[in-house]
């Protein structure tokens, strides 16, 4: 019994994506991140202006996981409402070609639960799934083909 | 008698000269295509619109310069993956990578003097590297802040114009020729994505962010002076975009602008102080980057949606061709090549 309760309160970091301290799928999407979407999100996830929008508070990042893979693998061009902010940028698909499954999963994670963001982690599996389904898609998403996967 | 037999043989002789420099003078030209999200460059023969040559150079090829003599052709290795990017020389008769250096990350669309010593690059840490293409060697990095991402060189070879996107909403000219130091700037409206220039550096052009046109500027007073709005068929209305490829005819009588979503290309006559439409030409799919040919008599488009070139006369303005390129598409360029 004991060892369940350990089990269950050693997970609670993972599952409830309390914003109290990165766990370690987090920590290690920092990492990504910071070598590899500040240069455009900026550290602190605010957006370097004219070049990529916010991802704190942003229901584009905290919302459904599975739209989130696609923006990010694939990447997202045209008009964009982003914390009542109207963009219309590009964002590429490099980190189809960047990103293992299991690193796309951990920079997913530690924005989804970064800057104040609360959201659920995202395992691998769900942007294997995508990726699968997707293919090598060559081209970024619109916000109306999106909306298919809200 | 003998004056009109000494006129004749000069005649004679002036002719046979100019037939041989002519003949001795016979080139070739050859369209590269990079295509950005792939590791390779397609290489297209002009007159016969065919992919002759196929070159694997590294992962995401995202710039293409030349010289004017076409000794060396420079390429920009974007590497998504990798922390650092590369310029890449490619002697584009034998198509051999000669040289490789590691660079900034993540460069983007370069540009080079027309000599070819000069070579400047963009890369994702707020700076334009300076390379010596002669001696292949880092000289100097400029920082311009923003995402350093195009850059246009003067015909003259004194002046490099850089065009970070972002927040600086400008662009920074260079005088080369004295140590590559910073001049000036000259502000835009928003973002400063693909530029062009006037041969005679009278004016700069931007695509910007949040515009589907153009703006043009005095280069002289560093002064936005104009700007020029594309004409949105109605079918078209309501339907965002943005334009992405900019490029002056080398003739210097139009501007043409790739308008990526409406998958258009906007012609205007720039030879006129306002700058009219003349027509806009239909893609088959999303439009991201042109380049003409020397006599400006054809322009090539780069149609990343669907892996494609088209070709088009720019006297009719009609498409005479699609080439089948690679994955994604973008910066291109024609490469003469003479025979001696």
């Amino acid at each position: 019994m004991i060892k369940y309760v350990a089990v269950g309160i050693s997970l609670i970091p993972l599952s409830c994506g309390c914003n109290r301290g990165l766990n370690p799928v987090a920590k290690r999407g920092k990492s990504l991140y910071e070598a590899s979407c500040a240069s455009c999100h900026l550290s602190s996830g605010e957006g370097k202006e004219g070049v990529g929008p916010s991802l704190v508070g942003s229901k584009w990042v905290t919302g459904s996981p599975e739209r989130l893979a696609r923006i990010s693998l694939y990447g997202i061009r045209g008009p964009i409402v982003v914390n009542g902010r109207q963009f219309n940028l590009e964002m590429p698909g490099v980190y189809y070609y960047q990103f293992d499954d299991g690193q796309m999963a951990a920079v997913l994670t530690y924005i989804r639960q970064s800057w104040g963001n609360d959201a659920s982690p995202v395992p691998p599996s769900l942007v294997a799934t995508v990726r699968k389904e997707c293919g090598e898609r060559g081209d970024s998403w619109t916000v109306e083909e999106l909306a298919e996967h809200d | 008698m003998m004056f009109r037999t000494k006129w004749a043989a000069m005649a004679l002789v002036a002719t046979a000269f100019l037939i041989s420099c002519t003949a001795s003078a016979a080139e070739k030209q050859f369209l590269w295509q990079t295509n950005s999200y792939g590791n390779d460059v397609h290489v297209i023969d002009t007159k016969t619109n065919k992919v002759i040559r196929h070159i694997e150079v590294g992962p995401q090829p995202h710039g293409i310069a030349a010289p004017d003599d076409a000794s060396v052709v420079y390429i920009a290795i974007e590497a998504f993956k990798d922390p650092l990017g590369e310029l890449i020389w490619v002697d584009p008769r034998t198509y051999d990578i000669t040289h490789r250096m590691r660079i900034g990350p993540k460069p983007n669309q370069l540009a080079c003097t027309p000599d070819g010593r000069w070579v400047y690059v963009p890369c994702n840490d707020g700076h334009y590297w300076v390379i010596d293409g002669k001696q292949r060697t880092v000289v100097a990095k400029i920082k311009t802040g923003g995402r350093p991402h195009n850059t246009l060189a003067s015909r003259d070879g004194k002046f490099m114009y850089l065009s970070p996107m972002g927040n600086p909403r400008r662009v920074t000219i260079v005088d080369v020729l004295a140590g590559h130091k910073v001049v000036g700037h000259i502000p835009y409206s928003a973002s400063v994505r693909p530029p062009a220039l006037s041969a005679d550096q009278k004016r700069h052009f931007q695509n910007v962010d949040g515009l589907i046109g153009f703006e043009v500027s005095d280069v002289a007073a560093r002064k936005m002076v104009k700007r020029v709005e594309h004409v949105i068929p109605a079918e078209f209305k309501g339907k965002g975009s943005r334009c992405h490829g900019l490029a002056v005819r080398p003739d210097q009588k139009e501007i043409w602008s790739c308008n990526v979503e409406h998958q258009l290309v906007h012609v205007h006559d720039i030879t006129k102080d306002d700058y009219p439409e003349i027509t806009s030409i239909r893609m088959i799919g999303r439009v991201y980057w042109l380049c003409f040919s020397p006599d400006s008599k054809r322009a090539y488009l780069a149609v990343r949606s669907e892996r494609k070139v088209a070709v088009v006369n720019t006297e009719t303005k009609k498409v005479i061709a699609h080439i089948e390129v690679g994955n994604t598409p973008k910066r291109n360029l024609v490469i003469t090549l003479s025979d001696n």
